[in-house]
């Protein structure tokens, strides 16, 4: 499994574990009706799972099975699936450390942080997508089969 | 698959009935249509290719623990279906015992998830030299 996939499943799973937490305290509100409070951790909840996990756990399996190139030797332009992990994160990161930032500095650095989020993670889905885009063809493999 | 199925249909019926939202009813499962799609269909097939193509924990022990594997299939279905039910019926007609079983919902899905991520840490790595 090549680094990057070990990053993406990592950092993936690392999510999805942290991310099911504010989702069952959720749900334990519902049930019992105790501490209204932890329906502020719905945001947390949805983008930790869906961006954070989900979404990651997905592309570092497709980053390590998609076709490769030059008989297997290549997976194409690298930089562009690590820019795409690294924006990725730094989108997760701003998202989870929004609220602190609002304590701290104001509504006007919450804003400046959602938006950055938001365009990291466009960033993100534009470079794997530019990554990944040639590798989705037939193997090698199905390409030799005589026809 | 059949939670994608199942999740669809009522994704579908949800959104034919779109004009008749101010029904308690519709609103109420909107939650467990999400669910449906995104724990019972998204997540388990994550899981289930995961478990099945990752790289094996050793050769004794290719999933490491099959019994965890298990737990994590048992907890994660028996959470959501409990969830699938309870929840709609809590919301319409809340009652003492069964707001509890919303509660063991959360713990059997939460304990799936930790345990499935335990159980896969240790199968992502490169190739054994």
């Amino acid at each position: 499994m090549p680094t990057l996939s070990r990053c993406f499943l990592r950092v993936g799973l690392l999510c999805l574990a942290i991310g099911m937490v504010p989702g069952g305290l959720i749900l334990v509100q519902k049930g019992t009706g105790w501490f209204p409070v932890f329906w502020v951790l719905l945001p947390a909840h949805t983008y930790l799972v869906l961006i954070g996990g989900l979404s990651q756990c997905t592309l570092g399996v497709c980053y390590w099975i998609f076709p490769r190139f030059d008989g297997g030797a290549s997976r194409g332009n690298t930089t562009l699936a690590w820019c795409s992990y690294i924006t990725l994160n730094a989108a997760l990161g701003l998202v989870v450390l929004h609220p602190l930032l609002q304590e701290l500095y104001g509504d006007v650095a919450a804003e400046v942080t959602f938006v950055s989020a938001g365009i990291l993670q466009g960033c993100a889905a534009l470079t794997f997508v530019w990554h990944i885009w040639p590798r989705i063809r037939p193997s090698a493999t199905v390409a030799r089969r005589p026809g | 698959m059949l939670y994608f199925l199942c999740g669809f249909v009522l994704g579908g019926l949800l959104l034919s009935t779109l004009g008749w939202k101010h029904q308690a009813i519709f609103g109420v499962l909107q939650p467990v249509y999400w669910h449906l799609l995104v724990v019972g269909w998204l997540m388990q097939c994550i899981f289930g290719v995961a478990y099945w193509m990752f790289p094996p924990f050793s050769k004794d022990q290719p999933q490491r623990s099959e019994p965890l594997g298990w737990f994590t299939y048992g907890a994660l279905n028996l959470g959501l279906l409990l969830r699938a039910v309870v929840e709609p019926w809590h919301s319409l007609s809340p009652q003492a015992g069964v707001g509890w079983l919303l509660v063991l919902s959360a713990v059997l899905q939460v304990a799936a998830v930790w345990i499935f991520v335990i159980n896969t840490w240790g199968r992502i790595r490169g190739r054994r030299r």
